[in-house]
């Protein structure tokens, strides 16, 4: 069954490994993935340690569900404490690690200690041993696969890999696996870097047994073709996230040159179609039918040759909208770079773009530029300064690794107000103003402003209120640009993305952008195809309330608190300048914010501080851990 | 009788089937959505009439027509003189 | 008509749906390992190859059995092993091109059994780089293929005068 899959706790200061079964009550409680990474980060951190220090964990897990045929199932969740935010750090990556480490014979590891010298953590059938990893440092995190490979020679090992930025201590290094997939958010890959963990290996043969294997399949099938036959799954076939910009570049609601307009005028050259050019086929996750990675080929110009994967509408907003760049080229060459390199393509493009608006606003003093031509549009100086910040090369480069906060302080007080983030974490290049769900769960998310804790990005599609009412359990409206209803929106998405998450498919393949794509009914019956639990849909919701509420005890022991919970200032001062009639004219109004906020809190019966009750920690069964 | 135009922009899809990015219609009077879809049915093909759930009446769910930013359901929705109106899938939020 | 599984590489997004579905199918546990059929990836450019059993016209493991216990059952079109006969030899195994035969888990020989004329890697193949389908088919989507190739550069002719 799938419950002989076992935790390790690998000491990487003494080279201890200890392997355990993983108690069944503890599933039920919180099934797997980010669940019990969760459980695991509030219940053996301590409050207030450094997050480069040895005692932070890194944790890493596969779903409940991973392995499945369906639904994008190879998904795998890291978390520890974040060092670039203080909070909850948790990121979710795709590809194909999490099913070979449970054919491997493992669903979670808990990593903690320091190497003493750079390692990697080799996990084969059911051994764990740590080996050295010193001809590997330096190696990009392409370089660093192929090797492991090739020493094991063995081209079905799948890898965790860190790149020169999370070497190089970077507080948004992310972590990589295949040519694409990344965890990209809360710098993982720094964690990793601090620990002197330069990957994780693993290879598997080993049978996953599920509890009733030819109802899964044939329910497997049904959602495969579920998903397949919608529109939505047949356009992110063809064109990837990409897609998103069409209807956000027409509409108003995308961030230009950091947070001044919200169109990028002259920009069809980021239109999707334009991919075509370079795309040689698309590529899938372990077990998704949607396909939603391209293949490039870039064959010309100074970086060229490149094969890559990607880019996410992320990078589109990173290396285009963001910094006033209207190439689909500096959009490869950005995402091959940041690739290479193993860092946040969201952090790193919201921090160059910023960096580029206090240039122009006159806030950053003649020194402190570095002799870097900041302007807008200037490809070159994205490319150099994505360079610098993964290597920490000159002083910019370095204060810029460091992640908004430390760069505010060094950079002054002025600078915070263009700053476009919360938590010390980068927002999206979308523009919430005219959405006050959408910025709701920016505001709000436990691990800073992220778009992949909450959002609920069917309210923008005006669907009919009754079905708004089906699906979220109470009335709201169906106009993006209102407020009613819209704190019970967030609430539900994030409980059904905390369970998504925990066991271990994809988001997209959630209502995220469909209505009618799998949510808790049909979770419930993979997780009893898979693993014979019976979990009701009330069961399943209480689950993400149990994971979000300890993702929130863990940040609350941190000092965070409802003064955290906020948006940057131009939400509420600056409104969008252009767009649609509906976009255009839009700031977020603080007070009806406010209310939002509270009735967000007591959804999830926290108190009016974002402090969840002695009551509600009781139902839910979390320990009052103050250290 | 008032005289004005339109602007239709056409995504993903959309795109495919028309060739175009955008198209300027005129219309002669206020006229309805289901106006305007008549037209492009005429021009495009049946690919606009399965706009259209055939069951329900309305825009279907899983496709989305925007009527100056703001998603539309009801094929009798008033269109008026610079109006922008664009067809869509929701595919969006980041 | 005879159906064949085609494959056509191109298309493969390298899901390993085929691969897990194969295993849960066959063996009842989820284990690509043990799956009749493999992608195999050259992940660094992007090449995706599904491997599996071509049920071969005149097969070679048909030929390199010493007991005669591969036969052809007339209705899938697949070449299966009967075990009273077979004794484990693995000749087939070395002998095919494709690794079309291979040895599963409890050592026995095991291949592609077309999953009696319903192949459930197929009819999980989203990106269609599966296809169960009639010669006649694949015939003519080769030539239709080929005839497409010729059109565009027929067209780029047509413009260039």
């Amino acid at each position: 069954m799938v419950w002989n899959r076992k935790i390790a706790y690998i000491n990487l200061t003494t080279g201890k490994v200890k392997t355990k079964e993983i108690s069944k009550s503890l599933r039920k409680q919180f099934l797997g993935g980010r669940g019990l990474n969760m459980y695991h980060l509030y219940h053996n951190l301590k409050a207030g340690i450094d997050p480069l220090g040895p005692e932070n964990l890194l944790l890493i897990g596969s779903g409940l569900l991973t392995g499945i045929p369906a639904l994008g199932a190879g998904r795998c969740d890291i978390a520890a404490k974040s060092p670039l935010t203080g909070a909850v750090g948790d990121s979710n990556i795709g590809g194909f690690f999490a099913p070979e480490l449970r054919f491997a014979g493992f669903d979670h590891l808990m990593i903690t200690g320091k190497a003493e010298k750079p390692s990697y953590v080799w996990i084969n059938d059911g051994e764990v041993s740590i080996h050295d990893a010193t001809h590997l440092w330096g190696k990009d995190t392409f370089e660093t696969q192929d090797q492991i490979r090739s020493d094991h020679n063995d081209e079905q090992i799948k890898s965790l890999v860190i790149g020169k930025a999370g070497e190089n201590l970077v507080r948004y290094a992310n972590v990589r696996t295949g040519m694409k997939n990344a965890a990209g958010r809360t710098g993982m890959g720094c964690v990793m870097g601090s620990k002197n963990l330069k990957a994780v290996a693993t290879r598997g043969t080993m049978d996953v047994e599920f509890a009733y294997p030819d109802k899964l399949l044939d329910y497997c099938s049904e959602m495969n073709n579920q998903i397949t036959s919608s529109r939505w799954a047949r356009a992110q076939s063809k064109w990837g996230t990409l897609i998103i910009y069409s209807n956000t570049n027409t509409t108003g609601l995308i961030r230009t040159r950091n947070f001044q307009l919200n169109l990028l005028e002259d920009g069809e050259n980021l239109e999707p179609e334009v991919m075509d050019e370079y795309t040689i086929g698309m590529s899938g996750c372990y077990g998704c039918s949607v396909h939603c990675r391209h293949r490039y080929v870039l064959k010309e110009g100074p970086y060229a040759p490149i094969f890559g994967e990607g880019p996410e509408y992320t990078s589109l907003g990173a290396f285009g909208t963001m910094v006033d760049c209207k190439k689909m080229e500096t959009i490869l060459i950005g995402n091959h770079l940041v690739n290479k390199y193993g860092i946040d393509t969201l952090e790193v493009g919201g921090i160059i773009a910023w960096i580029m608006e206090l240039n122009e606003k006159g806030l950053l003093s003649e020194k402190m530029t570095d002799g870097l031509n900041l302007e807008w549009g200037n490809e070159e100086v994205v490319f150099e300064l994505i360079k610098r910040i993964s290597m920490r090369e000159g002083d910019l480069g370095n204060i810029l690794a460091d992640g908004f906060l430390p760069a505010i302080a060094k950079i002054g007080k002025e600078s915070e107000y263009y700053a476009m983030q919360i938590k010390g974490m980068s927002n999206l290049h979308s523009d919430e103003r005219p959405t006050p769900s959408l910025a709701l769960g920016i505001a709000t998310s436990t691990r800073g402003a992220d778009h992949l804790r909450s959002r609920p990005a069917i309210d923008l599609y005006g669907l009919p209120e009754e079905l708004l009412e089906e699906i979220y359990g109470a009335p709201m409206s169906s106009d993006y640009t209102s407020y009613k209803g819209k704190s019970r929106m967030v609430w539900w998405q994030e409980l059904l993305y905390a369970v998504t998450d925990s066991i271990g498919i994809c988001k997209f393949q959630t209502v995220f952008c469909a209505v009618n794509a799998p949510k808790f009914e049909e979770f419930s019956k993979l997780i009893e195809y898979t693993s014979a639990l019976k979990i009701s849909k009330p069961e399943l919701m209480e689950i993400g309330e149990r994971i979000v509420t300890t993702e929130r005890m863990f940040n609350n022991r941190e000092g965070f608190s409802r003064k955290d919970d906020k948006l940057p200032e131009r939400f509420f001062k600056e409104p969008t300048p252009l767009g649609l009639p509906i976009i255009k004219g839009k700031k977020i109004e603080k007070e009806k914010f406010n209310s939002l906020i509270d009735e967000y809190y007591s959804l999830h019966k926290w108190d009016n501080n974002g402090v969840p009750s002695e009551e509600t920690l009781q139902r839910l069964g979390i320990e009052n851990k103050q250290s | 009788m008032m005289k004005g135009s339109i602007e239709i922009l056409f995504h993903a899809s959309f795109r495919q089937i028309t060739k175009k990015r955008k198209i300027i219609e005129e219309i002669s009077e206020e006229c309805t959505f289901e106006r305007i879809l008549t037209r492009l049915v005429k021009k495009y093909g049946n690919d606009f009439h399965n706009v259209i759930n055939s069951q329900t009446g309305k825009i279907s769910n899983d496709i989305l027509v925007m009527l100056n930013g703001k998603g539309i359901r009801d094929t009798d929705e008033k269109i008026k003189d610079k109006d922008v109106l664009i067809f869509s899938l929701p595919v969006g939020g980041g | 008509m005879q159906k064949f599984l085609f494959i056509n590489p191109e298309n493969c997004s390298g899901c390993r749906i085929c691969e897990t579905v194969c295993s849960l199918h066959h063996e009842k546990v989820c284990n690509p390992t043990y799956a009749r059929i493999q992608v195999i990836k050259w992940e660094s450019s992007g090449l995706y190859i599904p491997i599996v059993c071509q049920q071969c016209e005149d097969p070679i493991c048909e030929t390199v059995c010493p007991m005669g216990a591969v036969f052809k059952d007339e209705t899938t079109g697949a070449i299966l092993i009967d075990y009273d006969l077979c004794v484990g030899c693995k000749l087939c195994v070395t002998h095919c091109p494709f690794g079309g035969v291979m040895i599963s888990k409890n050592g026995k020989i095991t291949k592609c059994d077309l999953c009696d004329g319903d192949p459930l890697c197929v009819k999980n193949c989203e990106p269609k780089a599966l296809q169960f389908i009639e010669g006649t088919a694949i015939n003519f989507h080769k030539r239709r293929v080929a005839a497409q190739r010729f059109s565009e550069l027929m067209q780029k002719l047509l413009t260039a005068t």
